[in-house]
């Protein structure tokens, strides 16, 4: 009787006690690698977002003034260098995330506009007018590049939803 | 075939457009280093091919005066095809795009 009862318990609650644990903690392990790699992947495009944000304040303080206007204007150009390399590195970076959504090749494009924005024409150069045009050049391009982030980043988290 | 590397052959941190406004500037490396390759090259028909690797960072105006200046001051149709450039470091790839732009700008304007 008690063999019997003891059969009983491990087939009709045991067993599935213990496959419904396994599944729990499988959806629990998926769940959370999902919300990981959103997370990984939201901060990245976070990270590109305020270097753009660094680069059009730096660019604004530049531009709006006559070179000559500036004793600080050579190292403001450096600054806006260093701030352009963090964008390359933060935006190509990103690539490999956004894998099938957007390619080396769009985003070298997309980086470029925004570097050439910033640092062409008469960039760098002691006689350098002030250059309204070009803070409307970055404005464009910036948000050109931040719409394209966006929708790359919420088409690649709908997959990774759909298929968890 | 010709490679000029920039970071190897002329400067890490290259400088801006013209000579007179300091060292390393575009100007500078189309005369030192792709005006003499362009003419050879022209001769025997193989590309000069420009590798950015290494370089840490390179203004546009570099970019512009160094290749859109040397397809202006040789507008000739095989300058284009002679001109190929390379980076194997992931974010370089947007130097590459500008160069490319600025070639075919000035093919177009030439």
């Amino acid at each position: 009787m008690w063999g019997d009862l003891g059969s009983w318990i491990a087939d009709k609650l045991l067993a599935p006690a213990i496959v419904a644990s396994i599944f729990s903690w499988i959806l629990l392990l998926v769940a959370e690698g999902h919300r990981a790699r959103r997370e990984a992947l939201s901060k990245q495009v976070e990270t590109v977002r305020n270097d753009i944000l660094t680069m059009w304040t730096l660019a604004c303080d530049y531009w709006s003034r006559d070179a000559s206007a500036n004793p600080e204007d050579e190292i403001l150009a450096e600054r806006i260098l260093l701030a352009e390399q963090d964008l390359r590195y933060s935006a190509m970076e990103l690539v490999p995330s956004l894998s099938g959504y957007i390619s080396d090749t769009e985003m070298a494009g997309l980086v470029a506009d925004v570097s050439r924005a910033v640092t062409s024409g008469s960039f760098g150069e002691p006689d350098r007018p002030k250059d309204l045009s070009r803070l409307r050049s970055l404005r464009s391009a910036t948000v050109v590049m931040r719409d394209r982030l966006l929708t790359a980043r919420n088409a690649r988290l709908r997959v990774t939803f759909r298929l968890h | 075939m010709t490679e000029i590397s920039i970071a190897r052959d002329f400067s890490r941190t290259p400088g801006g457009r013209f000579r007179r406004h300091g060292p390393f500037s575009g100007e500078d490396f189309r005369e030192r280093h792709l005006e003499g390759a362009l003419v050879a090259a022209l001769k025997s028909g193989e590309p000069i091919v420009i590798q950015f690797d290494g370089v840490a960072g390179l203004p546009s105006s570099f970019l512009e005066e160094a290749f859109g200046g040397l397809v202006r001051r040789h507008p000739n149709e095989s300058v284009v095809r002679l001109l190929q450039f390379s980076a194997t470091e992931r974010a370089l790839l947007p130097y590459v795009a500008l160069a490319k732009q600025y070639v075919q700008e000035a093919a177009v304007s030439a």
